[in-house]
This record gives structure tokens, C-alpha cells and sequence, in this order.
């Protein structure tokens, strides 16, 4: 297991390097790495870091391996919340992270389980297909945003929307990586908790644990991290699906004790390399990073609900 | 003399066109042209950020981006409807000769070719004379300024600096090769530092602005929190154009046209 953790630590020691050296101009280094480079890197870290983590957490205490931010609506509900709170100037933040974009994803995610339970179960696609169509609401509320805002902010909305890590400062950057590492430090404290919900919902009280309250703390923090993440970089697709598969792929377990710090860094070291692709490949422009996601993200989508559907996973 | 002031065909209300604009250039050019008192009896409507000459205000305003109001634009029951090639969408012109209106499409507006996009215009509105008036006007203030320019060059003054032009915050978007600013940075003897893309306003990141570091920074103040803007770039102590302060904010409204004022606001800059 070692191994797996030093192969994950150098992977991200790579991408790191790469996102920062780059196609870097070195006749002005210092300046581009202290305020463009950094930033980017560690904002990178803590986003793709967060949202692996969130994935893998969703798709447990969910019982549902298609589940992630992106594909419940909560990404949109959070993008959705932060324009509300922009437009109608409520001003609640944290380090310049909006926290409507919080209210926004909270407010989706428990919509979608109230639906759910009325539903036919969590077991079923129908969480993906009422996800997908809370999606769609919220898309078309920041679509009539976006008709209604001034012109000139609109090409701004657009690019932050696809996901943009470029406008984040330093600050920013280490509050949000904090925040990833408080809540995934706490996943992984309580990682016991989750692993029962590996049995079912009909088990998970047997092991001791309350499944109502882990399950609604972990929407909880869910939600706070997700928000945030939104309201810094806008939407980010797949990384909370593709990673957590991946990463028990290589583990051949989920268990969380390994599960959650392994997701970690392998969520930081995607969205890192997704990043520097994104601000190199085509300079001197800019591709929007969570365009290249869904790009790879969208396949993996497709080839893991064929594979749920023939009872493979 | 009574009986021939009686006479003489004097236009009606009724019989006078009725003109709607698509673009703010148009309508700019359109009162140069026809001349403010008569444009302003014939111009029904015009797109929004139609503001000079400040009458223009009182005009009905059409949102246009990112399309405008057909039945809107039909009810004003215009005679002649302008539309520009790069600024409004061909579906929606199509749509309006369906209607059955008169639209006229103008090509898009370049530097160094606007005495003919002038008289063309002159043309539509069928006051040549106006035209060739607006289009003299249009290459005197040219020469005027490539004098100014060789003027500088002859003091001993920088011949060529390389400048930034940003549109808009955040993504960045700055002006290129396709950009009647591209060339008017050249009729000065400056240079655009992003002229080598094609698009008219491409979107740029930040480092590739540190990379071709410009000896100025122009930013439109169309862009939101334009001092935010300047702000931003300050920090960046080794670009030539923070270490001069050379950072200026300039006036949208003079800029985003290829009009006299374009003209009148370079020759204030040099």
C-alpha cells in the first residue's frame, strides 16, 4: 500500500512541476510563478482534490456509482446559487469564495434525495435522470440570468461557467485547499462510518452508525466544499466520477481508510496536469479547464452506465 | 414670396424616411452624414449604446446582443434598416427582409478603408454630398495624425511602442489583428501587441501579456471595475508598461467605433 501512496505523491510532485514550468517564459519567472503559476497550482490542487473526495463520498453514502457533483445538478445549483446571490448582492463570503454558491448545491442536493425517497429508491438510475434534470432547471435559471445580465458580463459568466482557474489569487488558493484538507481529513477520520454504508442501507445500522446523520453530514460538507469550489473556479465536470473509479480500480478495495487520502491526491494531480494543458496548449490563449474534463470525463460517463447496467458494477 | 414659400415641396413628417441603426458606428456616422437635425427627425431607432451624440439617447433603443427584437424593430414601421455584417446575426436580417423592410448590410468597419465604408453608407442614405463631406473629414484627421506621428518620431521620441489593449477583466479579451484598433495603432506608428491574431477581440491569458510585455496598457472602460482592472496588472512591477506607468484608462465610447472621435481621442494620446 506504500507504494500506491508514493507513486500518488510523485505523480502530484510531477504535475505540479509541470503546471509550473511549462512553456514558461524565464526572463520573467520569478513574477509569473509567485502570481499567476502558484496560485493556479495550488488552487488546482484543492479543487481536484475536493472534488474526487466529494465523488467518492457521494457515491457511497449515495449508494450510487454514477454520483458525483456534475452529474446531480449540484455543480449547477451551486453555479445558480452564487449568480442569485451575486445578482441580489448578498455579499456572505469566505475569502472571496461566494457563499450562495453553497445555499445553491445544499439546496439541489436535498431536493434531489427528498425526490428520491419518493422515488424509486437510491439504487436506481432515477437519482441520475432527476440529477440531470435538476441540472437542466438550474442551467436554464442561469440561462435567463445570463439573457437578462449586462452584455459585457456575459462572455465573463460563459468562460467562468466552463470552468476558469485563472481569476483566483493566492488567498483564495490556500483557503480552499485548507477547506479540501479539513473535510477530507475528516471523511477520512470517519471513514469506518462510510465503509458501512458499503453493505447497504439496510446494514449500515447494524454496524452502529446512525445512517440518517453520517449520510446528512456528509451532504453537508458535500455541499460546503462543492459550493465553494463553484464559486472559485465555476463547474469542473467528471473529476468526482472518473477519480474514485479509477482510484479503486488500483486499491482494489473501497475501503475508505485508503480510498479518501488516495482520491485526494489523485484528484489534485488530474485537475493539475488538466490545468497546465488547459493554459499551454494553445497560448496565447486559454482553454476553459472544464471544457478538457468533460471532454474525457463524458466517455468514461457513457462506458460506466453501459457497465451498470449489465450488473458489472 | 409668400406664394412661393407656400410652394416649394416642403417634406412631410410622413414622407420622410424612417431610419433604424444596428450599431452604435452607424448611427454615429449616420448623423455625421445626414447632419444632427435632419438624422434626428429620420432616426426611429437605434441600437443600444447609441449615446453621441448625446440626442441619440432619446431615440428609441434596440437591445441587440445577442439578437434584437424582430417585432420590436417591426413596429417601429422603419423605411430603412441598417445592420452591420460582424455585429448582427444573418438569420435575424433575413428574418426582417421576410417582413418585407428595406435592410441595408454594412461590411465591417476597417481603418484604413473607411472613406469607402462612409461613402457607401452615404449611398444607403441617399446623401452623397454628406458622404463625401463626412469621408474628407475622416482623411484629414488620418493625415493629420500620421503627421503627428512622424512629428514624434523626427523629436527623437520613441518610433514604435508596443501596446495592450484590454477589453474586458475577466477572461481577458484584448483586440486583434481583425480590430480596426490594430490599424489605427499602426496610422499612429505604434503596434498592437496581440496583431498577430486573427480574431477581431480574441481572449488572451495573463502571462501571455507578461510574455510579449507591452510598453502600454490601454484599458476601455467599458470593461467592469476598470480600476479593478489596473489594479491587477500593477503588481506586475517588471512589465514596461507598470515600470513607466504607462497604464491608462480610456474611454469606450471613443474606442469600440471607428468614428472621428477614434480619431480626435489618438491624436489626444500622442
Amino acid at each position: 500500500m506504500k507504494k500506491k501512496y508514493w507513486l500518488a505523491g510523485l505523480a502530484l510532485l510531477a504535475a505540479v512541476a509541470i503546471s509550473l514550468f511549462l512553456r514558461l517564459d524565464f526572463s520573467n519567472a520569478a513574477l509569473i510563478l509567485r502570481e499567476l503559476r502558484l496560485p493556479r497550482a495550488l488552487i488546482a490542487i484543492g479543487v481536484g482534490s475536493a472534488l474526487a473526495v466529494s465523488g467518492a463520498v457521494m457515491q457511497t453514502v449515495l449508494s450510487n456509482p454514477l454520483a458525483e457533483p456534475y452529474t446531480l445538478g449540484i455543480a449547477s445549483g451551486a453555479a445558480f446559487g452564487a449568480a442569485i446571490a451575486t445578482t441580489f448582492g448578498w455579499k456572505i463570503s469566505f475569502f472571496g469564495l461566494n457563499a450562495g454558491a453553497v445555499v445553491g448545491a445544499l439546496a439541489v442536493l436535498v431536493l434531489l434525495l427528498k425526490l428520491v425517497v419518493r422515488g424509486q429508491g437510491r439504487q436506481s438510475d432515477s437519482m441520475i435522470l432527476l440529477g440531470i434534470m435538476l441540472s437542466l432547471t438550474c442551467a436554464s435559471g442561469l440561462a435567463i440570468w445570463m439573457a437578462l445580465a449586462d452584455p459585457l458580463g456575459v462572455q465573463s459568466i460563459n468562460f467562468w461557467l466552463l470552468g476558469d482557474l485563472s481569476r483566483v489569487g493566492l488567498s483564495t488558493a490556500l483557503a480552499l485547499l485548507g477547506l479540501s484538507l479539513v473535510i477530507s481529513g475528516y471523511f477520512w477520520f470517519f471513514s469506518r462510518k462510510l465503509d458501512a454504508f458499503l453493505f447497504g442501507e439496510d446494514w449500515v445500522e447494524g454496524f452502529g452508525v446512525s445512517y440518517r446523520q453520517t449520510q446528512r453530514i456528509a451532504i453537508l460538507l458535500i455541499s460546503i466544499l462543492v459550493g465553494f469550489c463553484v464559486s472559485a473556479v465555476g463547474m469542473i465536470g467528471f473529476v468526482g466520477l472518473i477519480i474514485p473509479h479509477l482510484v479503486r480500480r488500483h486499491l482494489r478495495t473501497s475501503l475508505h481508510f485508503h480510498l479518501i487520502p488516495l482520491c485526494f491526491l489523485w484528484g489534485a494531480v488530474a485537475l493539475t496536469l488538466g490545468d497546465a494543458l488547459a493554459h499551454s496548449v494553445s497560448e496565447p490563449r486559454e482553454l476553459p479547464v472544464g471544457a478538457l474534463t468533460s471532454l474525457v470525463g463524458a466517455p468514461v460517463f457513457i462506458a460506466l452506465f453501459i457497465r451498470r447496467r449489465r450488473g458489472e458494477i | 414670396m409668400v406664394f412661393w414659400a407656400t410652394a416649394l415641396p416642403v417634406a412631410s413628417a410622413a414622407s420622410l424616411p424612417r431610419i433604424v441603426t444596428l450599431t452604435p458606428g452607424i448611427a454615429e456616422w449616420t448623423v455625421e452624414i445626414l447632419g444632427k437635425a435632419q438624422a434626428l427627425k429620420e432616426l426611429v431607432g437605434v441600437s443600444e449604446y447609441s449615446n453621441y451624440p448625446p440626442e441619440l439617447k432619446k431615440i428609441a433603443a434596440l437591445s441587440v446582443v445577442p439578437r434584437f427584437s424582430i417585432e420590436r424593430i417591426a413596429s417601429l414601421k422603419p423605411t430603412l434598416i441598417i445592420a452591420s455584417e460582424d455585429a448582427n446575426r444573418p438569420e435575424q436580417v433575413e428574418k426582417l427582409r421576410r417582413l418585407r423592410l428595406h435592410v441595408e448590410v454594412m461590411p465591417p468597419e476597417k481603418f484604413n478603408g473607411m472613406e469607402a465604408w462612409v461613402r457607401k453608407l452615404a449611398g444607403i442614405l441617399n446623401a452623397p454630398q454628406g458622404g463625401r463631406i463626412a469621408a474628407k473629414k475622416w482623411s484629414d484627421g488620418i493625415a493629420e495624425l500620421k503627421r503627428q506621428s512622424a512629428h514624434r518620431v523626427s523629436e527623437g521620441g520613441h518610433p514604435s511602442e508596443q501596446v495592450f489593449i484590454q477589453v474586458q477583466g475577466s477572461p481577458i479579451v484584448t483586440v486583434g489583428g481583425a480590430s480596426f484598433l490594430s490599424e489605427a495603432l499602426q496610422a499612429i506608428g505604434d503596434h498592437n501587441i496581440f496583431s498577430d491574431l486573427k480574431e477581431a477581440y480574441p481572449k488572451v491569458s495573463r502571462e501571455a501579456v507578461l510574455k510579449r510585455n507591452p510598453d502600454r496598457i490601454w484599458i476601455l472602460d467599458a470593461a467592469a471595475s476598470t480600476e479593478e482592472i489596473r489594479e491587477s496588472w500593477k503588481k506586475f512591477s517588471g512589465l514596461k508598461a507598470v515600470a513607466k506607468d504607462q497604464i491608462e484608462v480610456l474611454s469606450a465610447d471613443d474606442f469600440a467605433r471607428c468614428s472621428l472621435r477614434l480619431l480626435n481621442a489618438l491624436k489626444r494620446l500622442h
